[in-house]
């Protein structure tokens, strides 16, 4: 039976490596990428001001099932944020619409143990892999080992994303970061697992080998946000690029393999979940979504001297409402200014822009003068 | 020590074991007005624009909370009331949201994190560090612990028999039963509500609000849904909605929903669903969204269309 899950960034790249060492390759069809067309059909059928990210997801839904998919595989959640409630309004609407389909949940292991402690985290991880092993016909063993021999690979994607992101601004010729970079994601795609060190040497050095000059003057600015709208570059009007474009070097605070594990030795954003609960005291002590890290990773880009920090979110989304209130005290408290950018499906690219652009003239403009008091 | 709570968002829940607490500590409490134009006005001059409108009248509260004579202001911080649940996101920041808040000398807040996840261990202990804010002995702290959980019995008994303050919910002859779908920060707050009790009333309508449902009855109804609930305040209004929509007790129901309430856009579309799966007749739900741009006359408008026509209703089923 066919199946897919939905659309978010580079996400494909990830799960085709993990789908293929289950042998489904054949069943699985690759998400399609967001339209104008997906988005108002999500639109139209779903709750007036639920968060942007369930829009969209329903719209690719029902444009995947009008292509022949039966199955759709979608994670859940343990809140507090809207998220984990997705697969259970996603199947009302779906069903509501006549459409005759399956979605597979899969709820993360601390939502689904019994129990306190090392018991909830055994019997949640066992419990995690009930709906895989149904959908793929292997056993727990056989999951683990596909999903640890994966791992390297979504991680190296996750790294070169990084890399790009803080060099892209520095290529000569307009364009050719991006060029090396889809070859470099291609090239990782297809190596085999086995061969993954050598796969990120050479995609990395893909990425290196592009003419720079690192003389040029650029504004160092930290992204933080809601989770798929920092990902998905359909809804964020492909900021990162416009902004490398504008001579800035980006770092952003949400990864999908820091997602997945979010309490890593070594988180790809710089801060795990348990150093973001630390540093964002004594602002906001507990919160849900991705407003901690919000605040944690704001202190932390301050505190390496970034220029600016842009927060994005959809509108109504909870956790980042309450990271806008807090934010400003931040902003002045650290002396770094703070774009809040609230996206919703009416948002206009033009409007983004302009505030965009306001934006860097106001921080490149502050680092001016504070290099200048610098020098004096 | 003069003790000030804001009369917002979780004062309708918990109020009485706060006041029958602190004042056996001997505290005084002391809270804020009723939500009134005023309160209003410096609310939402305060709030962010993309608060519900009963956060934003808890800014309007702690603003007026600044002009009355009191020490410290009390802002529990409730993170989960039972076992592998939330409440609001809103509500597991509110003392953060407190003070950042552009308010100009306002007193220290202190707060209490209420937090059942895992259990009522660590609940337990943060009462007794909360009460020894106040004293040193811990039985006066487990002696006011128990007037404060008699005092929000008492609470929740008399809301449970539909008696708010002067005002009763029960008719004597009512010609319809309407189930009021909300929190009980936007019902029982007049001013946000825009008087929807006492205008249910008038109609001769006997109203049934969420606290008056028993908590088994509401985890039977949400154990029919594909997956547990994690917000506790969110399963409460849902639990009493499908209760009464399966057992056939009211003739129709109100969601009053406050824009951009996160959780009740979901817990809105399940609701709408489940009732309409019914397999004896539906239950008419009629949403009626609030928010401060909201009017009083239009409200007055729909429910009387409403309930007209749940009347109608009612005639030609009976015939």
């Amino acid at each position: 039976m066919k199946f897919t899950h939905p659309s978010m960034g580079n996400i494909t790249y990830l799960t085709h490596t993990l789908i293929e060492s289950w042998g489904l390759a054949d069943d699985f069809v690759p998400p399609a990428p967001y339209s104008e067309k997906s988005l108002k059909d999500g639109i139209a059928v779903s709750p007036e001001w639920a968060c942007l990210p369930l829009k969209a997801t329903i719209g690719n839904f029902i444009e995947m099932i009008n292509k022949g998919v039966k199955k759709l595989i979608m994670f859940g959640g343990r809140g507090p944020c809207r998220f984990g409630y997705y697969a259970l309004v996603q199947d009302i609407i779906l069903k509501r619409e006549g459409h005759k389909v399956e979605i597979v949940v899969l709820e993360p292991p601390s939502a689904l143990g019994i129990g306190t402690g090392w018991l909830k985290k055994v019997t949640g991880l066992w419990q995690f892999f009930k709906p895989i092993k149904r959908l793929t016909g292997l056993n727990r063993y056989q999951l683990v080992r596909s999903i640890l021999k994966c791992w390297p690979k979504a991680v190296a994607f996750d790294e070169m994303e990084r890399e790009v992101l803080k060099v892209r601004c520095y290529e000569i010729e307009k364009g050719s970061t991006n060029k090396a970079w889809e070859k470099a994601r291609k090239l990782l795609k297809e190596m085999p697992l086995e061969k993954i060190k050598e796969a990120r040497e050479e995609a990395f050095k893909l990425i290196a080998e592009v003419p720079k000059d690192f003389s040029k003057p650029v504004l160092r600015i930290g992204f933080i946000g809601e989770f798929f709208i920092l990902l998905e570059p359909f809804f964020n009007f492909d900021i990162e690029n416009w902004l490398s474009l504008h001579g800035v070097s980006v770092e952003r605070g949400v990864y999908i393999t820091d997602w997945l594990n979010q309490n890593r030795k070594d988180p790809i954003s710089g801060l795990n979940r348990k150093q973001c609960l630390k540093m964002a005291q004594p602002e906001l002590s507990f919160s849900g979504g991705e407003s901690l890290q919000d605040i944690s990773h704001t202190k932390h880009y301050a505190e390496r001297g970034f220029d600016g920090v842009i927060h994005l979110f959809p509108f109504t989304c909870m956790p980042d409402t309450i990271a806008k209130c807090i934010l400003p005290g931040i902003s002045r408290k650290y002396g770094i200014p703070i774009l809040h950018l609230i996206i919703d499906e009416q948002t206009a690219r033009a409007g983004v822009q302009t505030r965009l652009e306001a934006f860097l003239d106001l921080a490149r403009k502050k680092k001016e003068v504070r290099e200048k008091c610098m020098v004096s | 020590m003069k003790i000030g709570i804001p009369k917002a968002l979780i004062y309708y829940k918990y109020f009485p074991f706060a006041k029958a607490f602190l004042e056996e500590l001997g505290q005084e409490v002391i809270t804020s007005q009723d939500t009134q134009a005023k309160i209003a006005e410096e609310a939402l001059e305060i709030a962010e624009a993309d608060f519900c409108i009963p956060l934003k009248m808890f800014y309007g509260h702690l603003a007026d909370l600044k002009n009355k004579d009191i020490d410290k202001i009390l802002i529990p911080r409730i993170i989960s009331v039972e076992r592998n649940a939330y409440t609001c996101p809103k509500l597991l920041g509110l003392p953060d949201l407190a003070r950042s808040a552009d308010i100009e000398s306002l007193p220290e807040i202190i707060e209490i994190e209420i937090n059942q996840y895992k259990g009522k261990w660590k609940y337990f202990e943060s009462i007794f560090e909360f009460g020894r804010k106040f004293t040193k002995s811990n039985l006066r702290i487990a002696k006011a612990y128990v007037k404060g959980a008699m005092a929000l019995r008492k609470y929740h008994g008399d809301l449970r028999k539909g008696k708010i303050g002067n005002l009763n919910l029960h008719p004597d002859n009512p010609e319809l039963d309407i189930g009021i779908v909300s929190h009980s920060y936007n019902v029982l707050d007049e001013y946000i509500s825009m008087d929807i009790l006492k205008k249910l009333k008038k109609k001769n309508v006997d109203i049934k609000i969420p606290e008056m449902v028993d908590h088994k009855e509401i985890k039977k109804q949400t154990k029919t849904l594909g997956k547990k609930l994690f917000w506790s305040f969110e399963e409460e209004i849902l639990g009493a909605g499908l209760y009464w929509a399966r057992n056939n007790l009211v003739d129709g129901l109100i969601y009053v929903i406050a824009f951009p309430c996160g959780p009740d856009s979901f817990i809105q579309t399940i609701i709408e669903y489940e009732v309409s799966q019914l397999k004896n007749l539906s239950i008419p739900i009629m949403p009626f969204v609030i928010d401060e741009h909201s009017s009083p006359v239009g409200q007055d408008t729909s429910i009387e269309a409403f309930t007209d026509m749940l009347k109608k209703r009612k005639q030609v089923m009976n015939q």
